[in-house]
């Protein structure tokens, strides 16, 4: 099984897809796992992309702006909705 | 209950706009086989799926079409958005214009309003994931239709990324009808309906 990249490109675009990568591989182990609960290989995996998505997507709202509300840290500030929507090219 | 996540599932910039495109598209919105009826499908039959597992992964996988019908709605209104009355007309969608202008509303390629009637809850698991999997192919084939018909690759990109999901979640399906039938007698899987004539307190 491919084990995702460690390291976290630094620029927007880059960051930006790198969370949507993990996104993505942690969901797909969300649906195999719903039907494979006893592989433990496939937990180990999912456990390894969620860390790093988890780390990608606090890493991104860092630098460019929260993508929720519910960040599981006190907000700063309320901009999770101030930049473009997703549709809008907002990233 | 949900929380929303600002982003896509998967990246998408159009700049060229076209509106023919743009009303083939929308059927995988609002259409027969689109992404509204598929998570309507799914959130809908996990209530009376009497296997918990099958009704995580009926909430999972009709969670990710939330996520597709984002995708979708993104296309359209990115091939849309600018064009003037002009040339809305010029690419076919006058019709839809003079009711919407440049909004997002559920409709089949055909112009035919998205309705309930495109999807199904049984209550029967068998009946239900065996519906599932039919659905997962039919919205397989028309991405593969729309990708007949595209040549604008910041287009075909996305919709071959939904195409390809379609054949985890047939996957994944499949995998759940065999979990269900585990539970029953193999010399007798559809004799009965196990949700509801089996139901005990």
């Amino acid at each position: 099984m491919n084990r995702p990249n460690q390291m976290q490109p630094m620029n927007k675009q880059d960051l930006y897809e790198w969370v949507l990568s993990l996104g993505l591989c942690a969901y797909d182990m969300l649906l195999y796992l719903d039907t494979h609960p006893d592989d433990k290989d496939a937990l180990n995996y999912f456990n390894e992309c969620n860390e790093l998505y988890q780390k990608a997507k606090a890493s991104y709202e860092e630098r460019y702006g929260n993508l929720r509300a519910f960040t599981g840290e006190p907000l700063e500030s309320w901009d999770w909705n101030a930049a473009p929507m997703p549709w809008e090219g907002g990233m | 209950m949900w929380s929303y996540e600002k982003r896509l599932q998967y990246p998408i910039s159009i700049t060229t706009p076209n509106a023919r495109l743009a009303s083939y598209i929308l059927s995988q919105y609002g259409g027969p086989d689109g992404e509204l009826g598929a998570s309507m499908r799914y959130l809908s039959q996990r209530f009376s799926m009497s296997n918990p597992r099958v009704a995580g992964l009926l909430t999972d996988i009709g969670t990710e079409e939330l996520a597709h019908l984002e995708m979708v709605g993104t296309i359209v209104r990115q091939l849309t958005k600018g064009l003037s009355a002009q040339e809305l007309e010029a690419g076919g969608f006058a019709p839809y214009y003079i009711d919407h202008t440049a909004g997002i509303w559920p409709q089949a390629a055909g112009g035919s309003p998205f309705s309930a009637s495109e999807f199904q809850c049984c209550g029967d698991s068998i009946t239900d994931l065996t519906e599932d999997m039919a659905a997962e192919q039919k919205a397989r084939t028309t991405y593969d239709n729309i990708l007949r018909v595209v040549k604008d690759q910041e287009v075909a990109d996305p919709i071959r990324y939904l195409r390809a999901r379609e054949i985890v979640h047939f996957q994944r399906f499949g995998e759940a009808l065999r979990l269900v039938q585990d539970e029953l007698d193999s010399k007798n899987f559809y004799a009965f309906n196990k949700d509801f004539d089996c139901f005990k307190n």
